[in-house]
């Protein structure tokens, strides 16, 4: 077992939340996972790679991780555990909020509601966490309003629960998307030279 | 939505192109991973290395040559659920050679909204020659569709993209089988007419003398000239008005003038 210390800076601002953004795939999509480090092997050598993919997905060919915009200053990622030592996991969880409730969210949710998905949030600092592991099966709720009365919220909603054995791991790795690729590390676009 | 990603289909390319043995092996593997999802011969290929190049670039040909034709996989499957669909319509209707009884019926659907199929027209025989031959022509291609379609059935086993050559074959096959039978069916039979009528006195003369002068002038133009064609089909015109008013050419002149291809009949 790798513990360190947890050390926090006092005036260090914390950022709150995620991006208005996130990206899914179906698990069928994805031909190879990245690795996540064992904890009893010790493969990471420092506390925070233990909880971080290494290496990239890779997605089958002509398949692209697929953005869902969401609304802003809604949707937090969460975990608890689930089930009693030693059988314990993480479940994480989250809700996401998609302006619209047309007819492209309804078909989304008329697919997502029956299949296995793996979502990547990035937090509000640009680092991606991963919902949906190998192992597990994600399980997606959607849900959706079209809002009352003139002001009332609307959209659609997709509650995600997604067990695994850490706390939604980061990814910094390639995310391969309909608008190229962007890094996992920094929610930014990967600049290839030819 | 399914787009062919053109620079993954760009990098299978270069793959390929690079010399065997200065290819990135694993590179390849992943690259057909992507494709197939073959985990078995991934693994297989990550283990046995360049022993596995031969099937891995086999492999790596044959989706090269679906990507080139702007085609993804699941275009791939679709495809054959169409094609398979349509020959098979195509096939149970059975062969247009074998037929005796001239009740061939070939059921419509929505790509031949107006085709009747019926076989063996009545009037087959004064269809023209193009037409008449459509319909041998498709029984030749019935037995190839056939041909193609077994095979088909019997490879049921393997991917879609094994099959893919040969259900682009079958498909390209039924169109044309399809189309052919469109064109037969529609056919017309053009009745010939007699659009000569008898010349009046004063235009049988100024006919003969037209044939005459012009007899001279042949003499003098070159064959290949295109003018010469010209004067031959105008005096071929003139020939026959001369023929069918009654009149006739002297043996010496029929044979004078048959050397420049003009006719008597």
């Amino acid at each position: 077992m790798l513990y360190e210390s947890l050390k926090f800076c006092k005036g260090n601002p914390v950022p709150v939340g995620i991006r208005t953004h996130v990206y899914a795939i179906s698990k069928d999509d994805i031909v190879k996972w990245p690795e996540l480090p064992s904890t009893d092997k010790v493969d990471a050598k420092t506390l925070d790679t233990l909880a971080q993919y290494t290496g990239d997905f890779t997605l089958s060919a002509d398949k692209k991780w697929l953005r869902i915009d969401l609304l802003d200053k809604k949707g937090k990622l969460e975990w608890e555990i689930s089930g009693t030592k030693p059988n314990v996991l993480f479940l994480n969880k989250i809700i996401l909020n998609h302006p619209l409730y047309n007819a492209s969210a309804a078909a989304f949710q008329r697919m997502a509601v029956a299949d296995d998905l793996v979502y990547l949030v990035p937090q509000r600092d640009g680092k991606y966490r991963v919902l949906g592991c190998e192992a597990y099966e994600t399980t997606t709720k959607p849900s959706g309003s079209t809002g009352e009365g003139i002001e009332g919220e609307a959209g659609s909603n997709f509650e995600i629960e997604a067990p695994d054995v850490c706390p939604a791991p980061f990814y910094a790795g390639k995310i391969e998307t309909e608008a190229g690729n962007i890094s996992g590390a920094t929610d930014t676009s990967i600049v290839t030279t030819p | 939505m399914n787009t062919l990603d053109n620079k993954f289909t760009k990098e299978i390319q270069n793959w390929l192109n690079t010399p065997v043995d200065d290819r990135d092996i694993e590179a390849g593997a992943l690259m057909l991973l992507k494709l197939n999802h073959n985990q078995f011969l991934y693994r297989n290929i990550i283990l046995r290395g360049r022993s596995l190049m031969s099937t891995l670039e086999y492999e790596m040909k044959k989706h090269l040559t679906i990507r080139l034709k702007g085609m993804t996989l699941i275009d791939v499957s679709n495809q054959e659920q169409k094609v398979m669909e349509h020959a098979t319509k195509s096939l149970n209707s059975g062969s247009p050679l074998t037929d005796e009884k001239n009740e061939l019926v070939i059921d419509s659907d929505n790509d031949q909204p107006n085709a009747k199929h019926i076989g063996q027209r009545a009037d087959h025989d004064k269809l023209s020659a193009e037409i008449q031959n459509l319909y041998v022509q498709n029984g030749d291609i019935y037995f190839q569709m056939k041909a193609l379609y077994n095979d088909l059935l019997q490879m049921a086993d393997k991917e879609p993209c094994d099959r893919e050559e040969k259900c682009f074959q079958l498909g390209e096959l039924d169109k044309e089988y399809r189309a052919n039978w469109a064109k037969y069916d529609a056919a017309q039979v053009i009745e010939s007419k007699q659009t000569t009528t008898k010349l009046s006195d004063k235009d049988y003369v100024s006919a003969k003398k037209f044939i005459s002068d012009n007899k001279k002038l042949l003499t003098s133009l070159d064959a290949d000239d295109e003018k010469t064609t010209k004067v031959i089909t105008a005096m071929q015109d003139k020939i026959n008005q001369v023929i069918s008013s009654g009149g006739t050419f002297s043996p010496k002149n029929q044979e004078e003038l048959k050397k420049y291809g003009l006719k008597f009949e």
